[in-house]
């Protein structure tokens, strides 16, 4: 893939970035003001509400590209941007005690049989990659596409699999889904590999419908049901449908191990796409969806073609998926009228063709509901999920990190990346939040427990206590130099983490706990900073990102 | 016969039990109050548990735990059509379990009298519990909107439940116990609904969650009203004592602010739940004396330990003051995955069957250790029984599946419901409960009623058995007789 790096653009961004930078760092205002700044076209507030849905969280520099570049400039450069991938990994024996023998170095078994390179592979992505929109739709999209370490054990079989996200985040849904499909590493987990037509297994079958395309009932395109003549909900397949899917996912198993010749029953391996083994196929005709007949006598791939087309074509895939992006990306309840506009999107860009997700991902945030300097809504929005509540943190103070351990923090917070507990994700875009008829999907890990551990990872970041991350540190030179106006200080925070909107009960309340604290010394300063911080992001408010 | 003879005595045991101990308070009441000025139950001796205590505590098998391979019939026998050994292992074929390695098990009432069945061998932990009447299966209970035959199931001519065989469905159904509509319904679990109709039986002001979860949030555990707290350590970072750090009071004040936002309003609650009771839950799981008895090291084991200590203290067993402010009833959801076995079952259900056997018979120690395994019952749920018809390595996702219920109060040693008709497709003339020609069984014990039992057992009053339970009054039989 050949590549400009020194696009005009990025040289322009490279200096506001770092302008930017030195702005907030208060070090020099005459390299602030030197290069020729453009016209701000965005309000900050809205920068940063729309960098919080694009990105892993809003930087200083990142805000002032945003209102320096407009939304869709961003975007452009965004989609352009060089691409960062998970490394390929080596692949090591299957059994661990001869992968790492006694006398192994003392992080082979971490570094080969769990996803520890992967999670800090994330984690730096997340907080320092270029390319924050494609990493932040990927990581939407592995939430539907759900594998699990659990299961999947190397992280050699695990780093082709997210890469599909990465590669195809601006790309097409159809090619998400076929390479989801012939995934070896989803033929592992959802048993398509090796699946014969002597005894079909079901679970790829059901989930690719249930999970990743569909859904159960039958939907409008603005996400609302489809009801029957007794107002009851219409289910979109049936147990037949499934059988006659798991029948059509026969006949596919592990490529073969390099050397090694290809058999009916490949051994696992997760290096390139499953293959078709025409023994294993069933050929018998088979009812899809919407009664659409694949007739007898189909090979394995022309069968995986019709089959993936016969789902991709149904009119739920846009409200299903669009749906679960909007929530990922943006709030947690969108109404039925910007649903539908990003489903319009889906079912085709402009240009005639459907499932393009640079158009939807662009028409979900750029879509009314999603911009604005405040929406004033009583359900809008949503939790921020760990990871995110952790990389906002880790990015909105420029922390420095090396990635690890991060992955351990959002685990005890109930999201412990790349090992979700099972295919239906950390948590469930159904989820009602209780005493409520609005969803809240990240509530649905949101335990005592998980609230309580938030507030000490908070305390443990911001009153720097030790313990892991001990590589990840946050300096808060320029907030204590700050923090001696209680003012200056307020704004600022209310500026990077609320956008803004603050209540003026919380900010009076915060202001009046701060005043009532000396203000002579520097560590008096740096007490000061600590204390406002920390009750801003452990704050409900902070944490429900609006 | 020798059940009625046992179960005789478990009732009037468990009645006379209990009013020794009425007739015992004034003495305990006297020791207590010289031997204790202040604090704790004063109701309570040294060693005696709140007689009016109860605790519920529910087992999750998440996957769907295979049934099948978990009671086996051995042998044949005239007793129940097609369900024999050999029907069994004829349709299991390399996943069967080899009869000799079955651990014998006899029913003693009807309709499974006369048969033997076996335990899975990764179960012998729960043997001995058996043998002392305090274990008893409910059979093939599964999801039902109402009874249903294999005939009608085919015709579609009684409604069923929504999305049958689907994990999250199911889940949520043995969960909620609302089966259909699910989409339109409010999203409460019957664990959170029957704590909300017996926060009564509390005593009043009570302020501590009557349900502690140690797996995670779960829809089981959310009521009208009631939520669930779930362990962890404490908040940290502040002085000592937090409530006159300033910092501490603020943040206790934003959590008051900004409510018209309903997330906030709710991560808030949330917040404020964990902030009052979490302290209070760790002085019992870190009490390492009332509960002497070893748990296994796993991950049920420790939950169960976890509950078995809280139970301790709630319940005001030992010498230590009664923590969570005397309630009188609490519930409790723990959780084991991995069930799900589509592939390699054996070696899975291998590895799962014996933590999950191991950790209940502890549990069922402890609670003998502290003298109120009479007051404490447990019971397993999971998604779904599992196809008796094999794939390759594994098995797909079923209906019916057996179930374990577990404690003093429990009239066991026998079987409760109808253990299925191992029959695939429509049978040998005998007709069959599957749905299909898998050997997906048919429910005929519905999961309101496996519930309601539990539920009643629990105290919760007739009148609202159909609050808790809206499909109760489509099964006739609406207390299975399990428990007394």
């Amino acid at each position: 893939m050949k590549r400009d790096y020194f696009h005009p653009w990025l040289k322009r961004l490279l200096l506001f970035g770092l302008s930017a930078t030195l702005i907030v760092a208060g070090l020099s205002p005459l390299a602030a003001a030197a290069p020729a700044r453009p016209q701000v076209q965005v309000s900050s507030a809205d920068a940063v509400r729309f960098l919080e849905q694009a990105t892993f969280g809003p930087t200083p520099a990142l805000i002032l590209r945003v209102q320096n570049s407009g939304f869709k400039d961003f975007l452009e450069q965004e989609f352009n941007a060089r691409m960062s991938l998970y490394p390929a990994l080596p692949v090591f024996p299957e059994d661990s005690a001869v992968g790492c023998p006694a006398g192994a170095p003392a992080n082979c078994f971490r570094d080969n049989y769990t996803h520890w390179p992967l999670q800090i592979h994330f984690f730096m992505n997340a907080l320092y990659g270029e390319d924050q929109l494609r990493q932040r739709v990927a990581f939407a999209l592995s939430q539907i596409f759900v594998v699990s370490g659990v299961e999947i054990i190397q992280p050699s079989s695990m780093y082709q699999y997210q890469n599909i996200f990465l590669r195809n985040a601006f790309g097409n849904f159809r090619q998400i889904l076929e390479e989801v499909t012939l995934s070896p590493t989803m033929g592992r987990y959802l048993d398509m590999a090796n699946n014969r037509r002597q005894a079909p297994n079901e679970n790829y079958a059901r989930e690719v419908l249930q999970l990743f395309s569909i859904g159960q009932f039958k939907l409008n395109q603005d996400g609302t049901l489809i009801l029957d003549g007794l107002g009851q909900p219409i289910p979109t397949y049936d147990q037949n449908t499934i059988i006659n899917f798991s029948k059509l996912f026969t006949g596919w198993t592990y490529p073969p191990r390099p050397g090694v010749r290809n058999l009916a029953i490949n051994p696992e391996y997760y290096i390139g796409q499953m293959v078709s083994m025409e023994t294993n196929h069933d050929r018998t005709a088979k009812t899809l969806l919407d009664g659409f007949v694949v007739p007898a006598n189909q090979k394995a791939e022309t069968e995986i073609r019709l089959g993936l087309d016969n789902i991709f074509n149904h009119s739920n895939v846009a409200p299903f998926i669009c749906k679960q992006l909007i929530q990922h990306l943006v709030t947690s309840n969108p109404s039925p009228a910007y649903l539908g506009r990003v489903t319009a999107v889906f079912n085709n860009n402009g240009s005639g063709v459907r499932g393009d997700l640079r158009s939807v991902v662009s028409a979900i945030l750029l879509d009314a509901e999603a911009r604005g300097d405040v929406q004033t809504d009583a359900s809008y929005g949503h939790l921020r999920e760990p990871v995110l509540f952790i990389t906002n943190i880790l990015r909105a103070f420029v922390a420095t990190s090396d990635g690890a351990l991060l992955a351990e923090r959002g685990r005890d917070m109930g999201q412990y990346l790349f090992y979700s507990p099972t295919v239906f994700n950390y948590y469930q875009p159904t989820y009602v939040v209780p005493g409520t008829t609005i969803l809240g999907p990240e509530f649905s890990i949101q335990s005592t427990s998980a609230a309580i551990t938030r507030a000490n990872f908070v305390n443990q970041m911001v009153f720097r206590t030790g313990g892991p991350p001990a590589g990840t540190v946050i300096n808060f030179t320029e907030w204590q130099n700050m923090a001696g106006n209680t003012t200056a200080l307020l704004n600022e925070l209310d500026r990077i983490l609320m956008h803004g909107a603050i209540s003026s009960a919380m900010r009076t309340r915060i202001a009046t706990v701060i005043d009532a604290l000396p203000n002579v010394t520097a560590a008096d300063r740096l007490k000061r900073a600590q204390w406002a911080i920390y009750l801003v992001l452990t704050s409900s408010q902070y944490q429900v990102q609006r | 016969m020798a059940i009625s003879r046992r179960r005789f005595i478990k009732r009037t045991g468990g009645f006379l039990g209990g009013a020794m101990f009425a007739s015992s308070f004034q003495q305990f009441n006297l020791v207590n109050v010289l031997a204790q000025k202040g604090g704790g139950d004063p109701q309570r001796g040294p060693t005696a548990a709140d007689p009016e205590y109860k605790a519920l505590v529910c087992i999750f098998m998440f996957g769907g735990n295979d049934a099948n391979n978990t009671i086996v019939p051995i042998g044949t026998n005239a007793v129940l059509p097609n369900t024999n050994y050999s029907d069994y292992a004829s349709v299991r074929a390399a996943l069967a379990i080899p009869e000799a390695s079955l651990l014998p098990i006899t029913p003693s009432t009807a309709p499974h009298a006369g048969i033997t069945f076996g335990l899975n061998p990764g179960l012998s932990a729960l043997l001995p519990i058996w043998s002392a009447g305090d274990l008893a299966a409910v059979c093939n209970v599964g999801t039902l909107f109402q009874p249903m035959t294999r005939a009608q199931y085919l015709a579609n001519s009684v409604p069923r439940p929504e999305f049958l065989f689907s994990h999250e469905d199911q889940e949520r159904q043995w969960q909620t116990a609302i089966v259909r509509n699910t989409l339109l319904s409010a999203p409460t679990g019957w664990g959170g609904r029957l704590a909300d109709n017996t926060m009564s039986l509390n005593p009043p002001g009570a302020e501590f969650p009557m349900i502690v979860s140690t797996g995670g949030v779960q829809m089981y555990t959310t009521g009208v009203s009631s939520r669930p707290i779930v362990p962890s350590s404490g908040l940290t970072g502040f002085t000592n004592p937090r409530s006159s750090d300033p910092r501490y009071i603020a943040m206790q004040d934003l959590m008051t602010m900004d409510r018209n936002t309903t997330l906030v309003d709710f991560a808030s609650d949330t917040m404020q739940r964990a902030i009052l009771s979490t302290d209070e839950l760790n002085v019992a799981l870190g009490d390492t004396t009332t509960v002497t008895r070893v748990f296994p090291n796993t991950g049920i084991g420790t939950q169960m330990r976890n509950v078995a200590r809280t139970i301790a203290r709630g319940a005001g067993c030992g010498s230590l003051p009664r923590l969570f402010g005397n309630l009188k009833r609490q519930i409790f959801f723990c959780s084991i995955g991995g069930f799900d076995a589509h592939t390699n079952q054996i070696a899975s259900h291998n590895s799962l069957l014996p933590q999950l056997g191991a950790a209940m018979a502890a549990f069922y120690n402890a609670t003998v250790d502290l003298g109120i395994q009479s007051q404490v019952t447990a019971f397993t749920l999971s998604d779904f029984g599992r196809t008796l018809r094999p794939t390759d390595t594994g098995t797909d996702h079923a209906w019916g599946g057996h179930h374990f219920v577990m404690g003093g109060a429990v009239n066991g040693g026998t079987f409760y419901g109808i253990y299925p008709r191992i029959a695939t497709g429509a049978g040998n003339g005998n007709g069959s409960d599957d749905t299909g020609n898998e050997g997906r069984w048919i429910p005929t014990t519905s999961v309101d009623q496996y519930a309601a039992t539990l539920a009643t057992w629990f105290g919760l009053p007739g009148a609202s058995l159909a609050t808790v339970f809206p499909n109760i009054g489509n099964f006739a039989t609406q207390n299975l007789g399990f428990l007394s």
